[in-house]
């Protein structure tokens, strides 16, 4: 009997007994971190110990770098401490930190011995710096749009996109931090987003896009040479209507409709691209549309100023195009019965 | 060997055998847009009912080239087609289909689907009449999304791919192309929309 209460005693032991650190009366805590929580920026931890033997040591580590080391004099029942960890650096360096798992550890000594420790990942995921030091140039027919690297250890890649409608649209992903390419005749605009690696978005995480560099590539006349060229820089001379804007791409001439850009300067302003008509039978137009493509509205209007619609009707070119064949049909049919000689008669016997 | 003039019967016969066979291009040729505008009905009344049904096939990602995939509708031109996986010949016979390398409906990123501007149902017809604002419904057998256009239509050359691409990553677009002008493959007509909208269909059938 006596036997079979022992054990119960020890199984009720067993099963309510308190976790070893608070067994020992210590308990950590730590604020402003949730385990697993994707972070950036500057993050405020705090963290509290509590022990009824007092606290002898209550420490927190950022990726093994001690961040708080505190060992309080006396006995200290509660101790409270504060660390703003600016994750944008590593702990401890003045160098830029990379995007990645970090383990922050808080952990307290009370003077009886106890201890308690307490572990959370943070992810860190902060937005790459918006690229700098923009430039473009135009020579002939490329674009070379070239800026600075960005200071971040972990920058993947940078991605250049050219207006599009209304929006912007990948022009190209590079690594390097110089871009060219041929888009064609027109005005374009690019901008550049510098992409970090990132744990918490496979993707990775954009910065804030640079400002818009607008400039023109003039397509050379049939029959003339390339281009002009020209370079331009972000936070120019010439900015109009917040963007800022190239004025160094000239050099094609003879271009019909061209006309010049408002504020355009330098050799005799810059052509604009013809406006397409769409409703000539002779449908490819003399030249190149650049990437992108032109607006609809802008390109196909009549010259009154009302939508073109010189092409018919989807189905009346079908049935145009068959009632021509079969006027032909008839044509020949009816020359086959001229042509066919007559038969004679056919003799009736009396 | 000396040129012997046919006779006038035998150039009879070849003249009205060449009317029979213009007559009958002819007629063809007239019935050529019914045919594919009837062939494409036909097709579409078969993927309309299978749509549903394809909801297992389209959450694991099999919906394979032909097979329907979307419901498109805009409403103020009065379009109302089923949207098959792929952009070739015989796909596009529904009418108008998904660029397989985009994303589907509601997804990150540019979806893109292909329509005729003539023939085959002709569902792109009126693209150039798009305007800002205008809604484009896309429903899924999961989901229903709504995307408004932005911007007006632009023309681009056909090997002009940027207008298709996936970026930027950032937002859920659509891009609807077509031929330009119509009756011709010249240029091609695109126009982007926006995701503004996403409900859950089976949900709401639940409710």
């Amino acid at each position: 009997m006596k036997l079979r209460a022992l054990l119960i005693a020890a199984a009720l032991l067993v099963v309510f007994a308190p976790p070893a650190g608070a067994q020992r009366g210590v308990t950590v805590q730590l604020d402003g971190l949730q385990d697993g929580a994707s972070v950036s920026g500057t993050l405020p931890l705090s963290v509290h110990a509590s022990a009824t033997s007092g606290i002898r040591r209550l420490t927190l580590t950022v990726d093994g770098e001690v961040v708080i080391d505190q060992s309080p004099n006396g006995i200290k029942q509660n101790v409270d401490a504060s660390f703003d960890w600016d994750t944008t650096r590593y702990v401890g360096s003045s160098g830029l930190a990379r995007n990645r798992e970090y383990s922050v550890q808080v952990r307290a000594v009370s003077h009886s011995g106890g201890e308690d420790q307490l572990s959370a990942l943070a992810i860190v995921n902060n937005q790459p710096a918006v690229p700098s030091g923009l430039s473009t140039s135009v020579a002939g027919r490329d674009v070379t749009i070239a800026w600075d690297a960005n200071p971040e250890p972990d920058i993947t890649g940078y991605r250049v996109e050219r207006y599009f409608g209304s929006d912007y649209v990948e022009a190209a992903t590079v690594t390097e931090t110089i871009f060219t390419e041929a888009p064609g005749s027109g005005r374009f605009s690019y901008r550049v987003v510098a992409i970090r690696h990132s744990d918490a978005s496979p993707e990775g995480i954009e910065s804030v896009p640079t400002e818009q560099l607008t400039m023109t590539v003039s397509a050379p006349a049939p029959g003339s040479g390339a281009g002009g060229g020209g370079t331009g820089k972000s936070g120019g001379s010439s900015k109009r209507g917040g963007s800022y804007s190239t004025n160094g791409s000239v050099g094609a001439t003879g271009l019909p409709g061209g006309a010049a850009l408002p504020g355009s300067r330098g050799l005799g302003g810059i052509p604009e691209l013809p406006a397409p008509e769409w409703g000539s039978f002779k449908k490819r137009l003399p030249y190149k549309l650049p990437k992108g493509g032109v607006p609809l509205r802008a390109s196909a209007v009549s010259r009154s100023g009302g939508p073109l619609r010189i092409i018919p009707p989807d189905g009346l070119r079908w049935v145009a195009l068959g009632l021509l064949f079969l006027c032909i049909a008839g044509f020949a049919r009816l020359m086959a019965i001229r042509i066919t000689p007559p038969s004679e008669p056919a003799k009736i016997e009396a | 060997m000396p040129f012997r003039r046919p006779s006038p019967r035998l150039i009879s016969r070849v003249l009205t055998g060449a009317a029979i066979v213009l007559a009958l291009a002819g007629i063809g040729v007239v019935a050529y847009p019914f045919a594919t505008d009837l062939w494409a009905a036909r097709i579409q009344r078969g993927l309309a009912g299978d749509l549903a049904a394809k909801a297992v096939d389209y959450e694991a990602g099999r919906v394979k080239v032909g097979e329907p995939l979307t419901q498109l509708e805009i409403p103020r031109l009065g379009v109302d087609v089923v949207v098959v996986e792929g952009t070739t010949l015989s796909a596009l016979q529904a009418g108008a289909g998904h660029y397989p390398k985009t994303p589907l409906p509601g997804e990150k990123g540019n979806v893109a689907i292909a329509g005729h501007r003539t023939t085959y149902g002709k569902p792109f017809n009126r693209m150039d009449e798009l305007q800002e604002g205008d809604r484009v419904i896309l429903t899924t057998p999961l989901e229903r999304h709504v995307y408004e256009i932005e911007g007006q239509p632009r023309v681009v050359e056909l090997d002009d791919w940027s207008v298709i691409n996936r970026y930027p990553k950032r937002g859920s677009y659509l891009t609807l192309t077509s031929c330009h002008p119509e009756g011709s493959a010249d240029y091609r007509i695109v126009v982007r929309a926006n995701l503004i909208q996403s409900t859950d269909v089976v949900a709401e059938a639940a409710r």
